[in-house]
């Protein structure tokens, strides 16, 4: 299912492969990407690029004859997109409870900086990321070797992978011994699992087979991600509640004072800041709701893919992209309430 | 794949809980000087909130259970306290009995985090 009749529409799939996502290579590239990439403003020109890229991979798919190669390269895509929406979403989580753990040290009788706490943590942003790196990876080794020539090289490839998800296994061990999320040790565990599967997969030789091979892991780690994030702001322990009662509760409560202790004229302007700051914690909300979603699209894109269900792949990864689509809505959105 | 530490999950919901609690009881309060007392709490609750967060993959162990049974205990006098908030004198002292149960706990989770 994974390898053309021919070398001849091998190669021309190749080709059409590495015209559409050669840019996605560079726009993703840490030595290529400029300072500014690195600002909210920057991470959303490259999800946009991201989106983009994804949008056309998409509809290359709904044509395509060589479906399976440009759904891998597909997932590939969304992948990276992913990772970059989860970096967005994490960061700008950390940046609110930063900024409410300064208000939170400004009343304490002294200055500590245990009165400075912050999630997600660095170590659990790291985390994501080495983990996400070691996906994308995994992603796009597993586009080429769909190629009938990878045939004889599959062996070096399937191993190569191995060692990619032992390496991110070995670092997220190494996160968990200095965080005390915990977090680490179990997605090193689901690393070291992934990589066993690659290697006893690695005898049958197929694309498809490896990632059958490693789908009950890839999922595992992705539903680790979401249940870090949470299916609801109210009930579920996660960072979507985490914000909702850590962040948004105590502003919204701070203007209880003001309220109580002004005129008519000026409470109007509170009830403006109010009804401003519900619509941004909502919008926050979203934003990590989208992202749980595209974590899971995505897990259901690789069972699809392990299945060799092509058209599944495509619902799947359209989830994603209109996630992201709906995410850049959403900071659009934010700026313009905290402009005001 | 392990989950979330159950101990830490109770002590993360019991905090939550209060905060809705507390957040509800704000939104009815007239007294300006109560309506500050109460914000001031809902920050220092929600400070512990980012805490537990960064603990719920921690590991387990018999004395959290103890330590989380205690803030549940706090939790219930806690619940009873800021139903009778008028009461300043007994809301403030059931916080702080509260928060000082909390506290002990993050503690202890973080030391076996530390250990783990």
């Amino acid at each position: 299912m994974d390898q053309t009749p021919n070398a001849a529409a091998d190669a021309r799939r190749r080709t059409r492969t590495d015209h559409c996502f050669g840019k996605i290579r560079l726009l993703t590239s840490a030595d290529t990407l400029p300072a500014e990439i690195l600002t909210r403003r920057g991470l959303r020109l490259r999800q946009a690029a991201l989106v983009g890229m994804l949008g056309l991979g998409l509809a290359l798919l709904s044509g395509c004859k060589t479906m399976d190669a440009t759904a891998v390269a597909n997932f590939a895509t969304a992948v990276t997109a992913v990772k970059s929406q989860a970096d967005d979403s994490l960061n700008a989580a950390a940046a609110l409870t930063r900024d409410d753990s300064i208000v939170y040290a400004a009343s304490q009788p002294t200055l500590a900086e245990t009165n400075f706490v912050v999630t997600p943590t660095g170590e659990v942003i790291a985390e994501w990321d080495g983990a996400f790196s070691a996906l994308e990876s995994y992603a796009q080794n597993l586009a080429t070797l769909l190629s009938p020539a990878a045939r004889q090289d599959f062996d070096a490839a399937a191993t190569n992978l191995f060692n990619q998800f032992n390496q991110a296994a070995s670092q997220l061990k190494l996160n968990g011994i200095n965080s005390q999320a915990g977090v680490s040790a179990l997605l090193a565990t689901a690393f070291t699992e992934t990589a066993g599967a690659i290697m006893q997969a690695k005898q049958q030789a197929t694309a498809v087979k490896l990632a059958s091979a490693t789908d009950t892991n890839i999922a595992a780690i992705c539903s680790l991600f979401a249940n870090e994030i949470g299916d609801d702001r109210r009930t579920v322990p996660g960072l979507r509640r985490t914000v909702y009662e850590a962040v948004w509760a105590p502003r919204l409560a701070s203007l209880t004072v003001p309220f109580l202790t002004t005129n008519s004229a000026a409470k109007v302007v509170i009830c403006q800041q109010y009804a401003d700051m519900l619509a941004r914690r909502d919008a926050e909300d979203q934003i990590l709701a989208g992202l749980r979603r595209s974590i899971l699209a995505l897990s259901d894109a690789h069972h699809a893919l392990a299945q060799g269900k092509p058209a599944s792949i495509q619902a799947d990864l359209a989830v994603v992209s209109a996630e992201i689509q709906h995410t850049q809505g959403l900071y659009s959105q934010i700026s313009n309430l905290t402009r005001k | 794949m392990p989950a979330q530490n159950p101990d830490i999950v109770a002590l993360y919901q019991s905090l939550c809980g209060q905060q809705d609690t507390l957040s509800a009881a704000i939104q009815t309060t007239t007294d300006p000087k109560l309506a500050g007392t109460i914000a001031t709490e809902i920050q220092e609750i929600a400070h512990r909130i980012v805490l537990v967060q960064n603990l719920l993959f921690g590991a387990e162990s018999p004395e959290l259970t103890a330590a989380v049974r205690g803030v549940n205990a706090a939790s219930e006098n806690l619940t009873m306290a800021i139903a009778r908030r008028q009461q300043v004198t007994g809301f403030l002292n059931s916080v702080s009995a509260y928060l000082t149960c909390v506290d002990s706990a993050i503690d202890l989770a973080k030391t076996l985090a530390a250990a783990a």
